[in-house]
């Protein structure tokens, strides 16, 4: 996992870019409404100075007023009526004086007075003041909690020259008349109220000094207060909305877009699935990066579609022979890896065949490249129309294939193998230009589920198994088992391989045996066949041993150059009797190699006291068929004789012994010993041997091991000569001549 | 009469009086004060004594204006104010004050104030009344036949008796006359009354006031000697047909003044002093 910390989205910072403003807002809003609380704190205290200044003003107002209400009452004709007549004075006092104009309702009771101050009413409201002097004027007066103004004018007979009639004194509530009648905007009434105590006096003005009252709430500073408030709130809810709504655009606008364009990007990933080109944008930026990447994904796909062609082109360069078109080494091995991997401690049968063609190096010298060619792609094709739907035919190399069969055992590797032998055989070698029948070896090893040591280890195993296949004798099929070690064993063998270079290049430890060939008409040895051993470590080594090394090597022009040298030697000193002859055996490279003719031309002197023949097998005159029969007319020529070995173990054409430049047929003795059968086998052999015999070949017996074969051969009439360990085995030269001398 | 409104337009346009009101003040028998406005006349050998009508003042427009014509016409005029019980009043009564004054003793101060101008002028005079001062004067006339009263000029006279008058609510004086003759006699009381919806005043006042219904003007208005010219406006309302017919029914001189109104209010008001003008020249 990526531990590195992604970056913020741009949701993240809008919202981030959001609270910085609704906090900045926030912080200016509260800096502005401490400030508008200063200023409040400040205007209330002036305005408690202007309210009492106010109240003052008020107070001096309301005792004008009063007193100007007193003077229209003492005007008034109906206050003159009353002191002229009082008859009716009550109603007057408490009824009718509400009806003049002047009238207030803070008026408490008026009472009028004859000039001796004595009440007009039998039943006065209160009594004039004893402590006022009977002068126009006004006092305070606290009676309980209220405070009252008296307010005393002289009533005039008019025409009289100021001449009094009477008096009139008016008592008003003080309090509600100053919050009606002069109410302070700068303080609130409610809350006014005088402080003084019994016996004040003083006028109205100087009770500007004794009065308690909280300055008037000023309406318009709260309102502007409350209005900058929900003002505030207002555009603290409108910056939210906008923050909201821009948040809204700047996500529809830019962050949607860029999220589409990053889902697009990576579903861009998969080039090769449709994508929704016609996507529309909310604006031209986005849509032009939009179109933009639109053209670069085509011609992504299309670099890409390029590039997986080329890569398919690659990997059939990598993985496809071109010759044969079947998987070559690269595609064998990532598939081996694999399979080994997906396979290995599961109990999952494998089967490892392993395919090479027969000689195809002598018939790719022999008839050249292009047939080699066609050779090698024919057996190609028949190996694998032998295979099944989805088996892989690998070309390892050269002329060698391989196939492995997943959960299948050996013996259904063999079911295979030898379809394909059977495929091999319908081949028409004149078709493709060549005399010899196309064959291939086949080893084949398997393995049940095991780890991947031993699964590498069937890719040699077949490999041992397919060189056992190659061995004469053996049916071009061989299914790997544990005897076979020891043959690979030898081919790795160090030592051995350095006895053999040794014998070759230092001519140690190669000996040469005899072995006898009998004229079974005389029944005494004729001639003898040179056979071949190897000394090391004091043990002498067949060639069914150090051969395959030598073939591995491919020391046989080499190997059959010192074993001509070694001839010539027991020649030159006369080791073998004279009239005798000597068989070599050539390996097929020997018979085509120049060399190897040309020192067999240096024995052309001893031609005159001694037979030698040259054994060559049918397999190795399949190679370069041409330049060996002309070798071998060649060495005719000069007086060599050529037999041809093991026939019967290979492919015994007839049309093909015909064109063979030969004098001696010797019958492998596998063949020989089918005259020990009563069936037709025995027949036909004898019969080939009669063929052979009137074609006026001389037949040479392989194999006589007892006196009744030996019997058989005779008894046939048609072998002139029999070769066997009953007749005499291979043995050193003075072993042999010295006996017979 | 055309040139006689014209005059009377640009004299109260322009208020250019020829003489200036000497006020006068009259101690009552009753022991008040009673104020007047005197004009001696200037050519004119008769001075009028007008009198306001209920609660007024010499101030009342109507009295006041047709003053102003008089004296400019060179007649003299005699304004009083009633003092309705209160010493020297100078303000016109509220229906709600106590009204303590009789009919009788409304009459006696027009009687003094008659006898006051007797004394002070050798003219001939001429009662003028408005309304109910109207109807004082024929109280005053039909009762108490004055010296030296030429003629009388009625404008626009009430009564306040049932049907049509200015008391005009039969069962409050029978509720009255039962309280009166009960004992409650001298109890303030509030009645509706002419303009007043509330006039304050004791029953026997009201009695007495309202005594003088349509019969009973008629009454005066047959009785009195002297001329008498009656003269109204076409639209008063304050005449209902019972009472125009007994008006016009008598030996007086009726004087009906197109489109006007009980106050005369609007261009009637020239007409009405053109036609107290006349009479006053026919004198």
């Amino acid at each position: 996992m990526n531990n590195k910390k992604r970056p913020a989205s741009l949701v993240e910072y809008g919202l981030w870019l959001i609270l910085l403003m609704l906090g900045c807002f926030a912080l200016l809003s509260m800096f502005h409404y401490q400030q508008i609380s200063l200023q409040k704190d400040q205007f209330i205290q002036t305005q408690k100075a202007q309210a009492r200044h106010d109240i003052k003003k008020s107070l001096i107002a309301l005792q004008q007023n009063l007193e100007s209400i007193t003077d229209s009452y003492a005007r008034w004709e109906e206050v003159r009526q009353q002191l002229a007549n009082p008859g009716f004075y009550q109603y007057w006092r408490d009824i009718r004086i509400k009806g003049f104009n002047f009238y207030i309702d803070e008026i408490v009771n008026i009472e009028l007075y004859d000039t001796q101050l004595n009440s007009v009413s039998n039943a006065p409201a209160f009594l004039f003041p004893t402590s006022t002097t009977p002068i126009e004027g006004s006092h305070i007066a606290l009676e309980g909690d209220v405070v009252f103004l008296y307010v005393h004018r002289h009533v005039l007979i008019p025409f009289s020259n100021n001449k009094k009639m009477g008096s009139i004194l008016i008592k008003f509530n003080v309090l509600p008349a100053l919050k009606r009648l002069h109410p302070v905007d700068t303080v609130d009434m409610d809350t006014l109220e005088f402080n003084i105590s019994a016996g004040y006096t003083g006028s109205l003005e100087r009770l500007s000094e004794s009065v308690n009252y909280e300055p008037q709430v000023n309406e318009k500073l709260n309102t502007l207060l409350k209005s900058y408030t929900s003002s505030i709130v207002q555009l603290g809810i409108l910056v939210g909305i906008i923050a909201i709504v821009m948040l809204g655009v700047f996500t529809y606008l830019i962050i949607r877009p860029i999220r589409l364009i990053v889902s697009k990007i990576h579903g861009l990933t998969y080039l090769n699935e449709p994508q929704e080109v016609n996507v529309r944008f909310p604006h031209r930026e986005l849509q032009d990066v939009w179109d933009a990447l639109i053209r670069y994904k085509n011609e992504l796909s299309s670099v890409h579609q390029d590039l997986n062609t080329k890569n398919d082109e690659l990997w059939n360069l990598a993985h496809i022979d071109e010759l044969t078109r079947c998987y070559n080494r690269r595609a064998f091995e990532e598939d081996w890896g694999h399979i080994i991997n997906t396979i290995a401690q599961r109990r999952i049968p494998v089967a490892f065949i392993l395919f090479d063609c027969d000689r195809f190096k002598l018939l790719n010298d022999t008839y050249g490249h292009a047939i080699g060619d066609k050779v090698l792609t024919e057996t190609v094709n028949k190996i694998i129309m032998s295979l099944r739907t989805g088996d892989r035919l690998y070309r390892l190399g050269g002329d060698e294939f391989c196939t492995i069969l997943v959960d299948n055992t050996a013996e259904e590797a063999m079911t295979i193998a030898r379809r394909c032998n059977q495929e091999l055989q319908n081949i028409d070698s004149a078709s493709l230009g060549i005399n010899e029948p196309v064959s291939i070896s086949i080893g084949i090893a398997s393995a049940s589920g095991t780890d991947k040591i031993n699964l590498n280890e069937l890719q040699r195993q077949a490999d041992t198994a397919m060189y056992y296949a190659k061995r004469p004798n053996n049916k071009n099929i061989a299914v790997y088992d544990e005897s076979m070690l020891k043959d690979t064993m030898t081919l790795m063998n160090s030592t051995l391989t350095t006895k053999v270079y040794n014998a070759i290049v230092e001519h140690e430890g190669l000996n040469l045996l005899y072995q006898p060939i009998v004229n079974i008409h005389t029944g005494k040895p004729e001639y003898y066949e040179i056979l071949s051993r190897l000394e090391a470590d004091s043990e002498m080594h067949t060639p069914d041993v150090f051969l395959p090394i030598v073939q591995d090597r491919k020391l046989q022009v080499e190997f059959d150059l010192q074993v001509i040298a070694q001839i010539m030697t027991a020649l030159s000193q006369e080791a073998l009797p004279k009239g005798s002859g000597v068989a070599i055996n050539l390996s097929g490279e020997g018979v085509v190699d120049d060399g190897v003719i040309a020192n067999l031309m240096h024995l052309k002197p001893y031609l005159d006291h001694y037979k030698i023949i040259i054994e060559v097998t049918e397999t190795s005159l399949i190679t370069k068929l041409q330049y060996a029969v002309k070798h071998l007319n060649h060495l005719r020529d000069s007086g060599f004789l050529v037999a041809l070995d093991d026939f019967g173990s290979g492919y015994s054409s007839l049309s093909y012994l015909t064109k063979m430049p030969i004098d001696i047929i010797k019958f492998d003795m596998s063949l020989i010993h089918t005259l020990r059968s009563t069936n037709r086998d025995a027949v036909i052999i004898r019969s080939l041997a009669e063929m052979c015999h009137k074609a006026d070949y001389q037949v040479v017996a392989e194999g006589i091991e007892d006196q009744q074969l030996l019997e058989l051969v005779k008894n046939s009439g048609f072998f002139t000569h029999v070769q066997g360990f009953h007749l005499g085995r291979p043995a050193r030269e003075f072993d042999i001549f010295s006996e017979a001398s | 009469m055309f040139r006689s409104k014209f005059v009377l337009a640009l004299c109260l346009l322009f208020s250019m009086q020829n003489s200036m009101a000497e006020q006068q003040v009259l101690k009552l028998q009753n022991g008040l004060t009673a104020t007047a406005d005197y004009y001696v006349s200037d050519g004119k050998k008769i001075t009028a004594l007008v009198m306001h009508p209920f609660l007024q003042t010499s101030d009342f427009s109507v009295v006041a204006n047709l003053t102003e014509t008089l004296v400019d016409e060179g007649f003299g005029v005699l304004l009083p104010t009633l003092t309705l019980g209160i010493d020297a009043r100078q303000q016109s009564k509220d229906c709600e004050a106590i009204h303590t004054q009789s009919f009788e003793n409304d009459q006696s101060e027009l009687e003094e104030w008659a006898d006051w101008l007797k004394k002070h002028t050798s003219d001939r005079i001429v009662l003028i009344g408005h309304s109910s001062g109207a109807s004082l004067i024929a109280r005053s006339l039909a009762s108490n036949p004055p010296h030296k009263v030429s003629t009388s000029i009625l404008i626009s006279p009430v009564h306040y008796g049932h049907p049509g008058g200015a008391g005009m609510l039969p069962e409050q004086r029978a509720q009255a006359l039962k309280d009166q003759e009960s004992g409650k006699a001298d109890e303030l009381v509030q009645y509706k009354i002419s303009y007043c919806d509330k006039y304050t005043t004791t029953r026997s006042n009201y009695l007495d006031i309202t005594s003088v219904d349509e019969d009973t003007m008629q009454t005066y208005l047959d009785t009195i000697k002297p001329p008498i010219h009656i003269v109204y406006g076409s639209n008063d309302e304050s005449l209902n047909a019972s009472w125009r017919e007994k008006i016009n029914s008598g030996d007086h001189t009726i004087h009906e003044v197109l489109e006007g109104n009980h106050f005369f209010s609007g261009p009637s008001e020239f007409d009405m002093h053109d036609t107290i003008l006349d009479i006053m020249n026919e004198q």
